[in-house]
Order: C-alpha cells, then structure tokens, then sequence
C-alpha cells in the first residue's frame, strides 16, 4: 500500500468550479472529498477529517464563515489548515477570514490551478 | 494906454535915429581908418618923410573926422524928421484903434494923402463902420429876442394859470395812491408769508414723509424709536423724550427714554407707571392739557426741576401723543421741553409725527405677522426637521417632520430620549446646541442612526435681522434611502463580483487544465485557440476588478490600513511579481534605490495595486523587444520620496496626455499594442495617490518612452475607517 493520499475537503458550491478544482486536485495526487453547501460542508469535515480543506464563502444553508466557526470548536478539527477560496475581495471579508482562524485567503479568479496547488503543497508541510 | 502909445511911438523915432547914427559913426570910423591907412601907404610910396606925413595924417585925421561928424549929425536929424513924419498916419491909426477900443465905433480917419496910408486908413475907416453896424444889428436882434421872450413868457403866465394846480387836490391823490400802495404791500406781505407758511408745511410734510419712510423701513421697535428720537432733535431742543410701547402680545412693555440735554437723573424715572396710568386715563376721556400738568408733577415736582433742570417748574411743559392704530393703544410718547421752545407749529408736528409712528408700528407688526407665518407656514412644510432651540436651550419649535422622524413633541418633550439615543452613538448635541447659541459654530453629523433610521443632522446657530443671536437649529435630514440605496449598490457590487466571477473562475481553471494537456493532447490550432480563450478570460476578470475598484473608490469609503512600509523591499516584491511578464516580453528591468529612504505608513494593498499597474504599463507598451525599464527610488525632499518608472516604449502622444488618467481612457497607440487594457489602471492609481496626499504625473516622448513619478508623503497614509478595499488583481 501506497502512502495515504491527503485528504482535502473541497466547499464549493458552483459545479463547474467544484469539477474544475476536483480535478486538478486529484490530478495532483490529492482526495478530493467534495460538498455543495455548508452543512454538507461540516458533515463532510466531521466525517472525512481532511488534511486541508479548501472553503468557499458564499454557499447555500451555511456560509464559509459559519462553517469555519463552527468546526474550530471542534478540538480535533480546529487545526486543519483552512484556505478561503472565494470570490469576495473585500479587505473585511479577507479580515474575518483570518480573524476566524484561516490560514490563506485566495480569490479564485486571481489564481490559476497550478497557484492553488502551490499554495496548497505549502500550507501542508 | 494913450501914454504907452506915446511912448511906443517916440521910442520908435528915437530908437531908429540911435541905431543910425551907430551904424554910421562905425561906418565913418571905418572909413577914416582905412583912408589914413591907404594915405600913409601913398605917401610911404610917394616918398615923404616922417614929419610931412605925420602932419598930412593928422590934418587928415581932422579934416575926415570933422566931415565925418557932420555928415552923421545930419543924417541923424534927418532920420528923425522923416520918422517923426511917417509916424503921423500911424499916429492916425493909433488914434482910431484907441477909439475902437473904447467902444467908440463912430471915430473915421482923416487921411489927406492918397498913397498907401489911405488904404490902411479907408480900411480902418470901413471896419469901424462894419462894425457900427453889426453892434446896431446885434442891438436890434436883442431888442426883439427879448420881446419875444416877453410876449412868450407872457403868454406861458397865461397858460399856466389856465392850468392851475389845484394842490390839494393832488395831495388827496397822493394820500389814496399811497394808501392802495400800502395796502398792496401789506397784501404782498400776507402772500409772503403765507408762501413761507405753505413752504414750511411743505418742508414739515416732507420731513415727515421722510420720517414716515424712514420709520416704514425699520421693523423693529427699537430702530424706530431711534429715528423718532433723531427726527425731533432737529427741530426741537428738548430735554428729553420718552417711548412706552406694548410689545405683540401686550405682556412686554418697551420703554426706551432719550435725554437730549444733560441732567443729573433720568428725569422719566417710573414713566412706565405714569405712561400706562396716561393711557388708562386716556380712556376715560380727560382733557389733554390736565393730563399733561398732572404727567409734568408726576414727573418731577416743582423742586426737582430747579435741581435737574437748572430752571422754574413754569419754565417747562410736557406734551403727551398717544399711538394708536385702528382704536387700538399701541402705546405712547411724551416729551419735555422749555417753554419758549414750544410753539403751536411743533405741537402739530409732534401729532403728525405720532399718527406717522403709530402707522409705522402697525405696519411693523402686520408685517411682521405676516412674515412670520410665511416663515412658520415655510417651516412646518418642510421635509427637514426643524428643532429650534431659544438662547436659554430651551426647544422653541419642533415642526412635524422633526416630530416625525425623532418622535420629539412640538412642546419639547422626547427631546432628551432623543439627546441620549444621540449620545448611544457618540454624537453630542448638548455640546453642538451650546457653542452655537454661545459661539455661532456650525457642526455637522454626518450619520446617526436611530431605530433602524439613519440621519443627516446639521446645527446651526440662528441669528435675527439685526444680527442678534437667539438660538440654534437642529435640521434633520433624513438620509435612510440614501443610506439603504447605498448598502444596495454595496451589495450589488458584492453580489456582482460573486456572480461575475464564478463563472469566470469555471471558465479559466478549465481552460487552463486543457492548455496544460492534463486532459489530453492538443494539436497546434487547438492550443492556440484555447490559449486565446485564457487570455480572454484573463481580461475579463481583470476588467470586473478594476470595475469593483472604480466603485469602492468612487463611493468614496474605501478603507485604507497603512502599516510601517519598506519602500525599497516592497517595489523589489511588486517588480518580482511581474517579472514574468517582462519575461515574456523580454523586458529587463532595473531597480535602483538612492540613499536611505524613511519607513512609511502605506496600504501596501493599494500601493501594490498602483505600481503593479505602472509596471505592468510600462512592460506592455515596451513597443519593441529587448525594452529595458528603470524604476527608482529616492527621497524628493523632507516630506516626500519619488518613485519613478521609466521604459523606453512607445511613449504618450501630446495631444492625448491630459486624458491619460481619464476613466476607460486608452490612447489609440496603446490600444494597437496591447488589445486588453481596460483604461482603468491609471484612473484607480492616481485616485489611490491622491487619496493618500500624494501626486502621480508622467514625462513622455511618443517613440521614445515614457516615465511616471510617484511622490508620496513621508507622513504616510492615513487610516481610514472605510467599508471597502480594493479588488486585489
């Protein structure tokens, strides 16, 4: 058997974006375990316990805030490496974001695949 | 005379014998000399000797003087019988001319000789007859001169005692004429004087339109009064002059009191007392002149006149007019004065004067009701609130929109729940009200939120129209609408970016993955092709930031967080951050950093934004290959540090430079280089610097390069407690 590949929750809910990061990502030898709204979001994270999870803000029922509120109560999920991917620029939002306990905060449209893999490689090690 | 003749005539005769016996007795000297001499030279020649010729001279001598003397003597007595005769005639003559002279015309010569003498003598004989004559004529013209002025004045004798003067008679005339003239002129001076009367009513009705327009002008008790006053004192010395006026609502009285001449007391001490029992008893109809004595004891008694005044209690009189308008007693003036100064034209006067300023106070007060409920009808229509505050603090008005929008009472109550929900949030009325009542300061509230309603609030102090502070205003403006059409465009500038970019983000990431071949492989026309997709969608998302930045900066509440800066580190991570574009483009570019420059506050967020944008340009419109870029640091002066970024590209046309920084603006030479600029990283950059006091300008030579300054205060940026940072690109 082969070393466990990392495990990343990716909370995103536009289909396009979740297949195109979906793929990548399992191009790049990661799980990708995917979810499309916020609740499904901390079920996923609860369950899978990631290596990294990779968050959206705007979803539907809960958004990236709330989620990452609510599982950095947890003790055992509180130290995954959260990184906001949205497309909220705003200084507050990027404010809250690491206020909250993210390590990076990343606008998609900015960043290409190969960027996120970077970022992601990084904040792994 | 006659002797004078005498001897004119004798002199004559003896005068010219004299003269020739002179002339002669010469002549024979002469002669005898000259005949010795001529002799003695013969006989000098003849030979004789000295004896013979002394002898023959001296017998000569003798012989031709003797001769000599006779001859004279003769010639002498001769000349004066022949004078002797011709002086008969002239004796003659003289004769007559004697005669003439004495008036005696009748005297003729008798002349017996007929040679030139009778001529002389007829002449004189003819003019003695003329002159007979005329004296006869001038006789007889006399004689008749005078009958004539005889039979004249003879006749004038009769002419004039036909028209006798009767002289009494005429004095008669006299007396009448005078008398119609004395009576003319008495008329004359009747119609003098009634022209001056006239005149000076006409002056006085002048005067008191003057005053009357005067007094129109003023809408203020006071004022009026005042010109009353000054209208008076030129044509009355008084001592002094009192007002007693109710105010509009008859609970304030206004007194005032003039003095014109210097006295020890204010001699109207209690006017008001006397004034209002004046015009109490007014009422009852009492005869003016008593209400006047009784004023006068009132006011000062006989004792004090001598002391204030310096003269008798009789020596002065009190004149009361009341003002009234439309029967109503508006109030009343009295005046003080001597005696002798009063006279029955100022008495007429001082009435007009009082209807005139009875007028002017009731025109004052309508019109000032009628401005005031225009203003108050202006004040309770307005959307604005109005809470009007009096110079005690004290809330005098509250219109219904303030009523409205801050639940305030129009009688003041609610006003403190207002005050302390204000001061929830900081804002200090009591403190605003204060320094405008006190100070005349305007502050200004730019948002205040209560119950979910947001407001406008300016305060200002409020001042009357004669300048005179008495209160302050709050004006309340509403701006819940604006406010919440504020947070929709916020929100649809959120939701925008969110939409815009999503889709966006599907599109880039897909392609990327083709390009990459990670789904499989591509031939040359298909890579290309996706290759343009990318950079397509590049420019897309580029343009939705700059459009997200545009309006974040625009609304003016972008927030700025400067932290300490290193200038020189920081542009060495923007340049490596576009170094693969340069790359690309194979542009090199040089760093250079003068001197030590200062740690400064700045956004790095925003400052990133501005330089990536400038290198950014200058590597894309490096025209040719193998460009070169130079960027520069270096402290300007004390307050500032400049950034400079020179390339040598394609450079800025002139007539194109002043709108470089224009929103959406790209020159056309720019737009043939690089197809994907938006036109908006100048606009957002120079918005950026300049919202940071500092200033972005560029030098540029079309085909020869371009290079763009940035200055920056070394004071750094300020924080800014804004809502918004930019869309990081």
């Amino acid at each position: 058997m082969g070393k466990a590949k990392v495990k990343i929750v990716l909370a995103e809910d536009d289909k396009f974006i979740s297949k195109a990061y979906q793929d990548g990502l399992r191009r790049g030898n990661y799980e990708v375990i995917p979810a499309f709204n916020g609740i499904e979001a901390v079920e996923k994270i609860k369950a899978e316990k990631p290596d990294l999870i990779l968050l959206d803000i705007i979803m539907p029922d809960k958004n990236g805030f709330e989620v990452l509120e609510e599982i950095k109560i947890i003790p055992e999920l509180k130290n995954i490496p959260v990184i906001f991917l949205s497309n909220l620029g705003q200084e507050t939002d990027i404010q809250k974001g690491r206020e909250l306990g993210a390590v990076d905060y990343l606008i998609k449209s900015n960043f290409s695949m190969k960027e996120v893999i970077s970022k992601i490689s990084e904040y792994l090690k | 005379m006659i002797e004078k003749d005498d001897n004119l005539k004798s002199g004559i005769a003896i005068k010219i014998t004299i003269s020739f016996f002179i002339i002669l007795l010469l002549f024979g000297i002469v002669i005898v000399s000259f005949s010795k001499i001529i002799l003695k030279k013969e006989l000098l020649a003849g030979g004789a000797d000295q004896e013979l010729l002394a002898e023959t001279l001296n017998s000569f001598t003798l012989f031709s003087t003797s001769i000599i003397t006779f001859v004279i003597l003769f010639s002498c007595v001769a000349a004066y019988f022949i004078v002797h005769i011709i002086n008969r005639p002239i004796k003659k003559l003289e004769k007559a001319a004697r005669e003439f002279s004495n008036g005696n015309f009748n005297y003729r010569i008798n002349v017996h000789t007929s040679d030139e003498w009778t001529v002389l003598a007829d002449s004189f004989n003819d003019a003695g007859e003329e002159v007979k004559k005329l004296r006869k004529n001038e006789k007889d013209y006399n004689l008749k001169l005078e009958n004539e002025v005889e039979t004249k004045t003879s006749e004038l004798k009769k002419l004039l005692k036909g028209v006798e003067f009767d002289k009494d008679e005429m004095d008669k005339q006299r007396a009448a004429i005078l008398n119609i003239l004395e009576d003319t002129y008495d008329a004359q001076q009747n119609i003098k004087d009634t022209n001056t009367s006239l005149q000076n009513r006409q002056k006085e009705l002048e005067a008191i339109a003057e005053l009357s327009k005067k007094l129109s002008m003023k809408i203020d008790i006071d004022g009026m009064m005042a010109t009353v006053r000054e209208f008076v004192g030129n044509f009355l010395d008084f001592n002094c002059l009192g007002f007693y006026i109710f105010s509009d609502d008859k609970n304030v009285k206004v007194v005032r009191r003039f003095l014109n001449k210097k006295t020890g007391v204010n001699v109207l001490n209690g006017l008001e007392e006397i004034m209002s029992d004046f015009l109490s008893q007014e009422n009852k109809k009492e005869k003016k002149e008593e209400i006047e004595k009784s004023f006068k004891e009132a006011l000062f008694g006989e004792q004090k006149s001598k002391i204030i005044l310096g003269g008798n209690f009789d020596d002065f009189e009190v004149r009361t007019f009341k003002l009234v308008s439309g029967g109503n007693a508006m109030g009343a003036f009295c005046l003080l004065a001597e005696k002798n100064k009063l006279n029955k034209d100022i008495d007429r006067i001082l009435n007009t004067i009082s209807s005139a300023v009875s007028v002017a106070i009731a025109g004052a007060r309508a019109y000032n009701v009628s401005e005031r409920s225009k203003t108050e009808s202006l004040i309770y229509s307005l959307s604005n609130g109005i809470i009007m505050y009096d110079e005690h603090q004290k809330v005098a008005l509250v219109n219904p929109a303030a009523s409205l929008l801050t639940g305030v009472k129009p009688d003041g109550t609610g006003m403190d729940a207002f005050l302390s929900s204000a001061k929830v949030q900081n804002v200090d009325f009591s403190y605003y009200l204060k320094e405008a009542i006190k100070n005349g300061k305007y502050s200004h509230v730019e948002t205040l939120n209560i119950n979910e309603s947001y407001f406008e609030v300016f305060i200002n102090p409020v001042t009357d129209a004669v300048k005179k502070r008495f209160g302050a205003a709050l004006i309340i403006h509403d701006i819940t609408q604006i406010k919440l059409i504020d947070r929709m465009k916020t929100e649809f500038v959120s939701v925008a970016s969110h939409q815009l970019r999503t889709p966006l983000t599907a599109i880039k990431l897909f392609t990327e993955m083709l390009i990459g071949k990670e789904v499989g492989e591509l031939n040359k026309d298909q890579q290309e092709y996706l290759e343009n997709v990318y950079e397509s969608t590049e420019r897309m998302v580029r343009l939705v930031n700059d459009l997200l930045n545009v309006t974040r900066i625009e609304s003016g509440r972008l927030s700025i967080n400067p932290e300490p800066t290193d200038l020189s580190k920081f542009l060495k991570s923007v340049i490596s951050e576009a170094n693969p574009l340069a790359r690309l483009k194979k542009i090199a570019i040089d760093f250079n950093s003068k001197g030590k420059i200062p740690v400064i506050n700045l956004d790095v967020n925003l400052v990133r934004q501005v330089f990536h944008n400038l290198i950014t340009n200058a590597i894309r419109y490096s025209g040719q290959k193998n460009g070169r870029i130079k960027i520069s640091l270096k402290k300007h002066n004390a307050k500032n540090v400049l950034i400079s970024i020179s390339d040598n590209g394609i450079g800025i046309p002139e007539n194109v430079q002043k709108r470089i920084f224009e929103k959406f603006y790209r020159a056309d030479n720019a737009v043939k280089v690089a197809t994907e600029g938006t036109g908006l990283g100048l606009y957002v950059s120079k918005m950026i610097i300049e919202q940071s006091d500092g200033e972005i300008w560029f030098e540029s030579k079309p085909g020869k390069g371009t290079t763009f300054f940035v200055k920056l205060p070394t004071k750094g940026m300020k924080k800014i407690e804004g809502e918004r940072g930019l869309a990081i690109s």
